[in-house]
């Protein structure tokens, strides 16, 4: 069954050799390299050889074509078109291609249109040279010496063509076919700075970030991860700035991935980084270009993949999340006291139901009177104790969260809006929760979203901190929170700390952490991803006016 | 392995600097040890000259064994005698270990939380201890780094507050006993300083090594001068007699705080903060215990001996302090220095003297 | 190590059932205690009545009712009467909003060091609760009332911290009362409460009212000083932050002026010359021209520096009274020897141990210097207008 094997072929040429690193006295397991046994039985490995020879082309145009068919069998998206070369003489050729991933007026007006009208002297030997350098006006041309390049080139979106009694095929990149055009990032929205988002597509990906940096030293390299979707994923990073061992090391876990899909960039994220049972993310992710290359400027190094337009950014530390791309673009005053803001509301978002639990619980003297009046009075008539309204409340809150993210839009406004009005109301009304719960709840709640990427970190972190409150108070909350810090600290993505520059304190770096300084002050890079090369400005740069005697009347 | 981390200099300091004093500044024993008087922040002061010549030993221990630490090379001076100095100094650190947890568990269970036993606290402590121990040196130098300005800035602000209520006459006359007794306080102090040791201990994992003499003079004058810091609004608002006469001088003093009727009841505060000290210290002791242990024994690694260590570790504070007279008992200053001296001040001297007789190092 | 996991994850489980709720107490368990009075029972036992606090009362609208319930109970110790409370509360007695520490007259003279120890030693009772020695029993004043608040410990609480506008009563919280009671010289003072039955739309109504002063000697009240003496008490301990002098008007001597204290600051200088001890007193005071019933306009100088006069001479009188009514009972509440102690440290101990009868002895010499400093926004006084002159 010709299928079975090429298919076998494909697979087992791509990874053999990695199987072989991994397992190099284990010659069984080359059996089984595919999660979907039906793809594959065992077959030795003398056959592969076998198999190498049938897997160029033959030339004879229809057994070339049946072949083509054969791969392709049952997708009905594949076109095929058989024309002949040259004007006069003509030569026999088709061509294969997936609609949807052409384009189509490109393939039309470039590839058949030159090609059937060629005037050119042609024959069987030189029909290669003659239509590649005088025929096919198309910028990205490149051979095909076997069936596996081929129908990879057309699952990429190329367009292939069989050339009679040749056993070289002729790869153009006419890619096309619709696909999401560069627009505002949504889940990253500033008011200040640039709005484009990266979209799906990784070529234009990449084009985003050469346009923000004109630098030869941006080096993008390349690799296919995934055996059944066969994704590409690229290294980004700036050679000079990065560290080297850093790109190494990445490039190396890039290549230890053996997996049979890779959707999203989140599974990549899974595979590569530091902690992989932490809480914690140790790989950050962007989705604006911006973003990008300043972490990139930074000394760090990204990870596109195609399909997503969320790309990784190693190494990643704790303080990342609560720097913001538009914070650089903002006087320094005003980011400083967001950046505050932004550090007060993570530690809101996680401690007030733990803490609130803990003190009305076990700790009430730490009340002022009147505070504890109020508590009193509402708490006198509801049924459940603290710690149980409080997981109540919160359980309730995620599942409002949640939902709402998954309505349709004509129904998401008035839902939330009867989510909070009457369900809150409702429950206090009712005597089931009291009335400062709410208020707890509602200021978690919308403290949770002022650092978006810690907002599913810090719900697990407050639901452990609320059972840690109910069970032993203060103490309890406080040794959660120590816990946490250790395990932090003892965290490292990519060999960086996770804490710097809190925790190993680089008193340089802090600038960018407790307050925003100044772009002018800011003069070296961080010192544990880039100090390689420390200085990204020159000092004295910071304006001042101009000479009285140079100027004005 | 070992250890391979390094501490660097300034978190060596502020390790040593959260050991000592937080567990003292919650029992503030000074003020029923000489001078019985409200001469008592004077003794503290003095306390830092006297301490770095106390610390002595262990610095010319350093200088002639640079890079190990004081159970590798008294092993190297004496040789048997000196695994024999290991043993004891190993067992001072488990018993401070065993000391400091059962000064937490008391104070939780008097001052706040009446009603759960003993047990959960020095249990839940120890986990979390044994945690931080097993991530190594790196980890705990950097947790101490990261909660000693917290620590000094809520100590630092408490005292702030207070400054209404302090009655500075109240540390007048000065010197009304004379000196001696200010000194005998400022000796008995550094009897209670098994940082000493652990300065031994940790010299060799430091990072730089110009820094040392930065490293005992930073750390020991910043206890002098928290110590001060703590004593004087204790003094200063509740009076010596009243104040020699309470369990918890600093947590009482913080209840007081009161500012214009809105800032109170802060002592939730201090003691969140007060658990975040004794971790560190516990962890601290805890780790000098299980490394000790590890280098007498030649092993590869401490860390199968952290989960043992933990499980003699409660029952011995326990067994220690079944209640806080007790406690108060052994640690007053009349046993207690005896005791400790035998440890921080003899053992050293001893390898010291050895050290330079025998031309070891 | 791997197949002890689930024993570790187990034990773990396990041991959360047995934490901390021990000391897990939900709110409306606890019964709020906003006052406190001690006073004696039969048998020499002890009485202890508790204002606790009904919250949801108090969030009700309604004014002028009571947020709050009294109990009582009787225990052979303090503590023990407030464990025996629990016979009467549904709920654990719970302290550390605690307001107002009432002593009976009746206890305080037979000593209240003891009754003190409980409060201090355990650590819900705040140490910055008012004291306050009843004239009559403390639990009549906990039950009290009054117009403002509904809580009336709250009522207490301000009342005492509103009463040093008059300066005729001091401010004493646990920790001021504890210290004077430790130190071996220097002796006690203590506000006095008492209720007054006010009868108003035909109910009568007992309000909570501030009184004399309770002056102690080592730890048993002796005696009471009236409103002059206090003031006179306090002028030399430097406790006056305001208060009204008022001084009969020059040139209309039916007439009085009222001056208000706006400053104040005492210092004591003590003197041991051969063996004599002295102490100066020195008094400076600022005050303004409050309020005057004369007719006369005193904003001219002469009749200022009169005025100025006059308010020296009241100062003085009032400290008089109070050093020899003082030195008369051989209590030491001005804290003299904790002065002579700070200066003559060598001397002192000779002198503590004989401080009942040196104190007596001390000579005090008054420097008291009073200025007047403003007039208010008014100068002349108005005058009813005659016909024309």
């Amino acid at each position: 069954m010709p299928i079975k094997k090429l298919v076998d072929g494909l697979n087992k040429r791509k990874y053999r050799s990695r199987r072989q690193q991994q397992s190099a006295n284990d010659p069984g397991l080359n059996r089984t390299n595919s999660p979907n046994g039906s793809l594959l039985d065992s077959q030795p490995d003398v056959q592969d050889t076998s198999q190498a020879n049938s897997d160029s082309l033959t030339g004879d145009l229809v057994k070339d074509l049946h072949t083509v068919q054969s791969i392709f069998e049952e997708s009905s998206d594949l076109i095929t078109r058989e024309f002949k070369i040259g004007a006069t003489e003509s030569i026999k050729a088709f061509i294969v291609m997936l609609n949807g991933l052409i384009d189509v007026k490109a393939v039309n007006a470039d590839l058949i249109k030159p090609l059937m009208f060629l005037e050119h002297d042609i024959n069987k030997n030189n029909v290669l040279a003659v239509i590649k350098g005088n025929a096919l006006s198309v910028a990205m041309v490149k051979e095909g010496h076997s069936f596996a390049e081929v129908t990879d080139s057309i699952l990429s979106g190329d367009t292939v063509l069989f050339i009679e009694d040749s056993e070289i095929a002729l790869i153009a990149s006419l890619r096309g076919g619709e696909r999401r055009s560069v627009e505002e990032s949504k889940t990253e929205s500033i008011v200040r700075g640039p709005r484009e988002g990266f979209v799906e597509n990784l070529s234009t990906n990449m084009a985003l970030l050469r346009r923000k940096m004109k630098n030869p030293a941006l080096k993008f390299s390349e690799l296919q991860i995934g055996s059944q979707t066969k994704t590409t994923v690229c290294v980004a990073y700036l050679k000079g700035i990065a560290n080297e061992k850093v790109v190494e090391e990445i490039k190396n876990r890039l290549k230890r991935i053996d997996t049979d899909s890779i959707l999203e960039s989140g599974y990549i994220e899974a595979f590569i980084e530091d902690g992989p049972l932490s809480l914690f993310p140790t790989v950050g992710n962007a989705e604006k270009p911006d973003i990008v290359s300043a972490k990139l400027l930074e000394g760090r190094v990204a990870i596109l993949v195609d399909g997503t337009p969320f790309v990784l950014t190693v190494p990643y530390l704790f303080i990342e999340a609560f720097q913001n791309a538009e914070d650089y673009y903002t006087r320094p005053y005003y980011a400083t006291f967001i950046r505050w803001l932004r550090w007060l509301a993570f530690f809101l978002t996680t401690l007030t139901p733990a803490l609130y639990v803990a003190i009305t619980t076990f700790h009430q003297e730490f009340l002022p009177p009147a505070l504890l009046v109020s508590i009193a009075a509402a708490e006198e008539g509801t049924p459940f104790p603290a710690m149980v309204e409080a997981l109540l409340m919160q359980t309730i809150y995620e599942i409002l969260r949640e939902a709402g993210l998954r309505l349709p839009r004509p129904v998401g406004q008035a839902v939330s809006i009867v989510g909070v009005l009457v369900i809150g109301d409702a429950a206090i009304s009712s005597g089931l929760v009291g009335a400062p719960m709410v208020v707890v709840t509602a200021l978690t709640a919308i403290s949770s979203f002022v650092v978006p990427s810690l907002t599913d970190v810090s719900t697990i972190v407050r639901f452990i901190l609320i059972l840690l409150a109910g069970f032993s108070g203060l103490y309890g909350v406080v040794l959660g929170f120590i816990a946490f810090m250790t395990h932090q600290i003892s965290l490292r993505s990519l060999g960086v700390p996770y804490m710097s520059p809190l925790a190993p304190s680089t008193f340089s770096d802090l600038k960018d952490v407790v307050i925003r300084a100044p772009l002018w002050a800011m003069l070296t890079r961080p010192r544990v991803i880039g100090g390689g090369n420390p200085n990204r400005r020159k000092p004295n740069l910071r304006p001042t006016p101009p000479d009285e005697q140079k100027g004005e009347s | 392995m070992l250890e391979e981390g390094r501490i660097t200099y300034k978190q060596l300091i502020l390790l040593i600097f959260l050991s000592r004093i937080i567990v003292t500044i919650n029992y503030l024993p000074a003020l029923n040890e000489p001078p019985l008087n409200q001469d008592v922040w004077l003794s503290e002061l003095l306390f830092f000259p006297l301490q770095l010549l106390l610390a002595l030993p262990v610095y010319i221990l350093w200088k002639r064994f640079p890079n190990q630490t004081i159970i590798q090379y008294s092993q190297i001076i004496a040789g048997k005698l000196g695994k024999l100095a290991g043993v004891l100094i190993i067992w001072y650190f488990l018993h401070s270990t065993a000391i400091s947890l059962a000064q937490f568990s008391l104070f939780l269970t008097s001052a706040v939380m009446s009603e759960t036993p003993i047990l959960f606290f020095a249990l839940t402590l120890v986990l979390v201890c044994a945690y931080a121990t097993r991530k190594g040196l790196e980890v705990i130098s950097r947790l101490s780094e990261l909660f000693a300005p917290l620590i000094i800035i809520t100590f630092i602000s408490v005292t702030f507050l207070l400054a209404k209520d302090m009655n500075l006459k109240t540390l007048t006359p000065i010197l009304e006993k004379g000196v001696l007794p200010v000194f005998n306080g400022s000796l008995i102090y550094s009897a209670r300083s098994v940082e000493v040791l652990g300065l031994a201990m940790l010299l060799p994992y430091l990072n730089n090594r110009q820094k040392v003499k930065r490293v005992f003079i930073l750390s020991f004058g910043l206890i002098s001068l928290f110590f001060v810091l703590i004593t004087i609004p204790v003094l200063t608002v509740f009076g010596v007699t009243e104040a020699r006469r309470l369990t918890f001088p600093d947590y009482s003093v913080i209840q007081l705080v009161n500012v214009g009727d809105f800032l109170e009841r802060i002592e939730s505060v201090h003691m969140a903060i007060w658990i975040l000290g004794t971790f560190i210290k516990v962890t601290f002791l805890y780790y000098l215990t299980v490394l000790g242990l590890s280098q007498l024994l030649n092993l590869k690694d401490y860390r199968p001996l952290i989960l043992p260590t933990g499980t003699i570790l409660i029952p011995l504070s326990l067994l220690i302090a079944p209640s806080l007279v007790e406690l108060e008992a052994f640690t007053s200053y009349k046993i207690f220095v005896w005791y400790s001296f035998f440890f921080i001040l003899l053992i050293p001297s001893l390898l010291v003297l050895t050290a330079i007789i025998r031309k070891k190092g | 190590m791997k197949k002890l996991i689930p024993i570790y994850i187990f034990c773990i489980l396990l041991s959360s059932m047995l934490t901390g709720c021990w000391n897990r107490r939900e709110i409306d368990t606890l019964a709020i205690v906003q006052a406190l009075g001690i006073d004696r029972a039969e048998d020499d036992q002890v009485s202890f009545s508790a204002q606790i606090l009904k919250p949801s009362q108090v969030k009700a609208s309604e004014k002028g009712g009571t947020g709050v319930w009294v109990v009582t109970s009787t225990g052979e110790t303090v503590f023990d009467a407030i464990r025996n409370a629990a016979l009467k509360t549904d709920r654990k007695l719970f302290f550390p909003h605690n307001k107002v520490i009432i002593l009976s007259e009746e206890t305080a003279k037979a000593g209240i060091t003891p009754l003190l120890d409980f409060l201090r030693r355990d650590n819900e009772p705040r140490r910055l609760a008012y004291v306050f020695i009843a004239r009559g029993k403390a639990k009549d004043i906990l039950v009290g009332e009054h117009e403002q608040e509904k809580i009336p410990g709250k009522a207490i609480e301000t009342l005492a911290k509103t009463s040093v506008i008059t300066s005729h009563l001091p401010k004493r919280d646990l920790k001021d009362l504890l210290e004077t009671l430790g130190s071996k010289t220097s002796s006690s003072v203590v506000p006095g409460i008492k209720i007054q039955k006010k009868i108003e739309n035909g109910t009568s109504k007992e309000v909570v009212v501030l009184d004399d002063t309770a002056i102690f000697k080592k730890d048993k009240l002796i005696g009471w000083f009236d409103h002059t003496e206090t003031r006179g008490l306090l002028w030399v301990l430097g406790e006056i932050k305001s208060g009204i002098i008022v001084v009969k008007s020059p040139k209309e001597e039916t007439k009085n002026v009222s001056l208000e204290i706006i400053k104040t600051s005492t210092q004591l200088k003590p003197e041991i010359t051969e063996g004599k001890l002295t102490i100066t007193v020195q008094v400076k005071e600022e005050g303004n021209l409050a309020e005057q019933m004369s007719e006369v306009d005193l904003t001219k100088p002469d009749t200022f520096a009169e005025l100025e006069k006059r308010q020296t001479t009241v100062i003085k009188e009032e400290i008089q009274a109070t050093l020899t009514k003082s030195q008369a009972w051989g209590v030491d509440i001005f804290k003299f020897g904790e002065e002579f102690h700070r200066k003559y440290p060598q001397e002192w101990p000779k002198l503590e141990k004989n401080w009942d009868e040196e104190f007596p002895k001390v000579e005090v010499n008054l420097e008291v210097v009073a200025r007047l400093s403003r007039v208010g926004i008014s100068t002349t006084p108005m005058k009813p207008e005659e016909s024309n002159k």
